[in-house]
């Protein structure tokens, strides 16, 4: 099984047949031969499908529209093509002016909309080419490969066909992430390109972990189709505390893949945020450097929890994750290689900058900071140091913040006693991983979803250092979302956990009912 | 874009401040030039510290802008419903756009 992994827009979990968008002229008249009749043309396509839509989808739409009011902007194209004598080049100039400055802002919410002027400007330029071949009907099934899916296009394709949507490019935060989350289509964004080869063949859409997987076999399928299926259970199980039958109770913390994922959790759910996966978050080279940039992504966390306590987890690059501008570092990394903490220590530049983010953005409330795949005790020393640092650099004249540490080597959990950490945060899948010498999804051992002894004993182990010392234990990897599992961390003592926002609901009936 | 170019003399200005959470985006800022576009008095948009007055007819322009939640905006209307225009937009700044919440993204 190969993997895709990609940035989650809009959540679900869908299998089917890989097809590339292959995107037909849109205008069925005759060519639009001016920059005026292409104006004139893309209005009128843009209308019609506007009537077609939804109220969020028209919404969308009238940001182009509106574009096309602009008497200035059209303007300026027509001077330009009188001037040029090439109207569909007159159009792409301007636009292009436009698209750049708005990539070019600081604030993400406005970058995203660079996407609406592309879109609308490959609107234009189809009206002067004028009819093609009909689109391509897709069979029901498809998950659809884009180039850059945008909203316009979107709007076109013909839903009930479509069970999810993997945009090469793309964010998060654009028009079109906003139009899949409210027709729950699922859709993975910025995965970048996808094989010729995957074209026509079976996939497994993962927009809950982020991935998709050529070739799925049939227990992963019904893996991750029924942890999907875990928000059937009515939505007022998420509301109150979860009180096991003997009275205790076991928090529940959010689990941050992408920004979006707030819109969709009540706050009131949640015991507060339990892990923010931050290099999800991260779009760009710039941005991993840019202490601004990234504080405006995690100012959003501390708004949807108030004054409950939000876990940030430090980037962590490596192994299988990539961000852009950090990791994999040069000459690979790699699951046994330079990876999460010891990636960061490496790149002071990288880890001073976050950290003066989230300070920033923690603006005095309060804030777990995390470092990931923590391995030797003189790491921990290291965080602290640099934490230290920070917060004096910051200036700032309340500070709340505590400095924990993820478990996720066998290493770490074996002498845990020895580590300097405000709190503890099993990472189940990297854990089983190193302590079965087997990666995550392998088949080469008959495990059949089972978590092994071995691995629980640890587990164990640091829950009891938690206990002993009063600190915090929160058990934070995907494993924690099923069933079988939670039942057996339970057992084991942990009574935090950190979860996406749609298992809250079933999470919380299983720890009430046991059923 | 029918009036011709005013004097400085004949421009009647205003400031205000963008309240709105979303400040000038997309949505604010179609609406903004829209309602613009009603009046026939030539308008022009600029954020307070910086001088760069541009069209407020303009969508592109207004948005280009890129007024946050919380900026201080200029505006300046020069024609026959100057007094009305500024009255019209900053009715919409200070009170209609002041409730939007999501500005579609």
């Amino acid at each position: 099984m190969t993997r895709l992994p990609g940035k989650v827009a809009s959540q679900g979990v869908a299998s089917g047949t890989l097809r590339r968008d292959a995107v037909a002229a849109r205008s069925a008249g005759r060519p639009a031969d001016s920059v005026a009749g292409a104006v004139i043309e893309a209005a009128w396509q843009l209308r019609a499908l506007q009537a077609a839509a939804t109220s969020l989808g028209s919404d969308i739409l009238e940001f182009q529209l509106a574009l096309l009011e602009d008497d200035g902007l059209v303007l300026e194209m027509v001077q330009k093509g009188a001037a040029h004598g090439d109207a569909a080049r007159a159009i792409a100039e301007v636009l292009e002016e436009q698209i750049a400055s708005y990539r070019a802002a600081a604030d993400a919410r406005f970058a995203a909309r660079a996407a609406d002027l592309e879109d609308l400007k490959s609107r234009l330029l189809g009206a002067l080419k004028g009819a093609a071949a009909p689109a391509r009907a897709l069979p029901a099934g498809t998950i659809l490969i884009a180039e850059e899916m945008t909203p316009s296009r979107f709007l076109e394709l013909d839903r009930a066909k479509i069970a999810g949507i993997v945009d090469q490019k793309g964010s998060e935060t654009s028009h079109v992430a906003l139009l899949a989350r409210a027709e729950g289509v699922p859709m993975l964004v910025a995965a970048g390109p996808v094989a010729a080869e995957w074209e026509s063949r079976p996939a497994l859409l993962d927009a809950a972990h982020g991935e998709l997987v050529l070739d799925p076999d049939a227990a992963l399928i019904r893996d991750r189709a029924g942890q999907a299926s875990a928000q059937d259970v009515p939505s007022s199980e998420g509301e109150g505390p979860a009180v096991l039958s003997d009275g205790e109770t076991v928090r529940v913390n959010l689990t941050v893949n992408a920004l979006a994922s707030l819109d969709e959790a009540p706050p009131e759910w949640f015991d507060g945020i339990g892990l923010v996966r931050t290099e999800l978050l991260i779009t760009d080279a710039e941005e991993v450097l840019n202490a601004g940039r990234q504080a405006s992504l995690y100012r959003p966390l501390f708004d949807w929890a108030r004054e409950k306590p939000v876990t940030i987890r430090l980037l962590d690059g490596g192994g299988d994750k990539q961000v852009p501008g950090y990791a994999p570092p040069p000459g690979g990394g790699g699951f046994l290689g330079v990876r999460g903490a010891r990636l960061l220590m490496r790149r002071g530049d990288v880890l001073r900058a976050q950290l003066a983010a989230i300070l920033d953005a923690a603006e005095g409330r309060p804030v777990r900071i995390m470092a990931p795949m923590i391995t030797l005790p003189e790491e921990m020393r290291f965080f602290r140091t640099e934490l230290d640092r920070a917060i004096d650099a910051s200036g700032a004249d309340r500070v709340q913040a505590a400095l924990g540490m993820m478990v996720e080597t066998p290493a770490a959990a074996l002498d845990i006693d020895r580590f300097d950490a405000d709190f503890f945060a099993l990472g189940t899948n990297d854990l089983a991983q190193y302590v079965l010498a087997a990666s995550r999804d392998s088949e080469a051992l008959p495990l059949g979803g089972e978590i092994p002894p071995a691995v629980l004993e640890l587990v164990r182990r640091v829950v009891e250092h938690g206990r002993n010392k009063g600190l915090a234990v929160s058990v934070c990897g995907d494993v924690a979302a099923s069933e079988e599992s939670l039942g057996r961390f339970l057992a084991c003592g942990v009574r935090s956990f950190s979860i996406p926002s749609r298992f809250a609901p079933r999470f919380k009936q299983y720890i009430r009912t046991g059923l | 874009m029918s009036s011709s170019q005013p004097c400085d003399a004949e421009w009647r200005q205003a400031t205000l401040t963008v309240v709105g959470a979303h400040g000038l985006h997309a949505r604010p800022a179609i609406r903004f030039s829209r309602v613009a576009r009603g009046y026939s008095a030539r308008i022009q948009i600029c954020v307070a510290d910086d001088a760069r007055w541009v069209d407020a007819k303009s969508v592109a322009k207004v948005m280009g802008l890129q007024v946050e939640s919380g900026r201080k905006i200029l505006l300046r209307a020069a024609g026959d419903d100057a007094e009305a225009a500024l009255a019209g937009l900053r009715q919409l700044i200070e009170t209609d756009l002041a409730g939007e919440g999501e500005d579609g993204g």
